[in-house]
């Protein structure tokens, strides 16, 4: 219990952060995921289950704190793959396998974005393709050191507050 | 009855916890923010986010500025690096915070309209250019309001209300189209519309008229939302075909919306609606 609720209230401090600060810098910073990769990392680390359900409501909070170009179904999409991914292909707790996951789950979020926006006049595929490799960059890059914090934050928590997570 | 499960699956009863509980704290967070005070505090928590963006963006384009005047300002960063570096950025981030909003309360106190300050709370980083306020409908905000910064330079309008908050499209947004007029001597009508660039783009210009660069373009208050004189840009150059019907130009809006943290909200029709 006291797991979720610690997580709904990073759900809401991370989709803030994104759109209010990040979003603010120059390029290329504005586009890094931190959203995505929290989630990525919470679903991989913590909890398959927690993970979906963040992905699940991403896409409609992140429009309603700020904005959100992605559509809100792909990130339902994603929630759901990666859950898969996380039980059958990248099941174990290594570095390897999160980045995997996300590098998976970001790549199946950029073809999803990718095929709905296209429909979209305003769409610039070029632009949207460099972004997302961009990206993709900061993502692997931030997953990599996620782990080694998400890892220190796991003894922090079950030496201070007995918080057991999920092997 | 009968079509009712009497036993919630295993496999589901993983799912219902923790997906009930991130669930109803975000529904909970959403119900509080049509509260002022809760959505208040949720606001001044994004516009503070979004200030301190700003602040690394404003020095993030100080580093990153042309060669020559790194050179110029070598010995001036020389001096920051070594004695209370951190002191003169905030000093310097805290003037400018004033100069805007006495700008914005000067221009304010200008005017015959209802005005209403605003902070940005977050922007959009690709597809439509649009920024989000920390004031909305309960505040007397409606869509087609014009926002303007600094001494009147209009950057777009609201398109939609939350009751503490409002979406606005700025004028790069190749959506948004306001009718404008060209001082050159006299008023010359067109349509000032974004290009999702920099420049925005005029039209309808009559070729009759003449009309070149450097010549202030504003709006023409033909929009019964958005009065007249409310500055739009300068021309930057003109599209020269005879043969088209009307004259075209790139216009330059001379400001970067991005370097404000405050807007203020025209409301020229306040007192038909407060009826």
């Amino acid at each position: 219990m006291l797991n979720n609720i610690f997580t709904a209230f990073i759900f809401i401090l991370t989709a803030m952060f994104e759109v209010s600060f990040l979003h603010t810098l120059p390029f290329p910073y504005f586009i890094i995921p931190l959203h995505f990769l929290i989630g990525v990392i919470v679903m991989h680390r913590a909890d398959p289950v927690l993970g979906a359900v963040w992905f699940a409501i991403s896409g409609f909070f992140l429009s309603w704190v700020g904005f959100n170009e992605a559509n809100s179904l792909t990130y339902i999409a994603v929630g759901a793959i990666g859950y898969f991914l996380t039980f059958k292909v990248f099941a174990n707790r290594s570095v390897y396998a999160l980045i995997g996951l996300g590098f998976s789950m970001y790549f199946i979020f950029t073809i999803l974005n990718l095929i709905i926006l296209s429909f979209s006049d305003n769409f610039n595929r070029s632009d949207f393709l460099h972004q997302q490799f961009v990206a993709l960059f900061f993502l692997v890059f931030g997953l990599y050191f996620g782990f080694i914090i998400a890892r220190y934050i796991e003894h922090l928590a079950t030496d201070m507050f007995f918080i057991r997570i999920k092997p | 009855m009968a079509f009712l499960p009497t036993k919630i699956p295993e496999n589901l009863k993983k799912f219902i916890r923790p997906a009930s509980v991130i669930f109803g704290v975000v529904m909970l967070f959403l119900m509080l923010n049509s509260f002022s005070l809760t959505s208040r505090m949720s606001n001044d928590t994004q516009a503070g986010l979004f200030a301190v963006g700003s602040h690394v963006q404003t020095i993030y384009k100080k580093m990153f500025s042309s060669k020559t005047e790194i050179i110029d300002e070598g010995n001036h960063y020389k001096y920051l690096v070594t004695n209370q570096t951190l002191n003169e950025v905030r000093l310097f981030e805290a003037e400018k915070k004033v100069n805007e909003l006495q700008n914005l309360l000067n221009y304010k106190a200008s005017q015959p309209y209802k005005t209403i300050t605003a902070d940005i709370i977050a922007r959009s980083v690709a597809g439509e250019s649009s920024i989000l306020i920390d004031q909305g409908a309960e505040e007397g905000l409606r869509a087609g309001l014009p926002v303007v910064v600094g001494d009147g330079y209009i950057i777009g309008t609201i398109i939609s209300t939350q009751p503490h908050r409002s979406t606005v499209r700025l004028l790069r947004d190749s959506n948004s189209s306001i009718p404008s007029a060209l001082l050159n001597g006299k008023k010359v009508m067109g349509l000032v519309s974004g290009l999702d660039s920099f420049l925005l783009f005029m039209d309808y210009i009559p070729q009759s008229e003449e009309v070149g660069s450097q010549m202030i373009v504003v709006t023409s208050g033909l929009d019964k939302n958005i009065p007249s004189g409310l500055v739009i840009g300068i021309i930057d150059s003109v599209v020269e075909n005879a043969t088209a019907p009307f004259k075209q130009a790139y216009v330059d809006p001379v400001i970067d919306v991005f370097d404000y943290r405050s807007v203020l909200i025209l409301d020229p029709q306040a007192e038909i609606y407060a009826e």
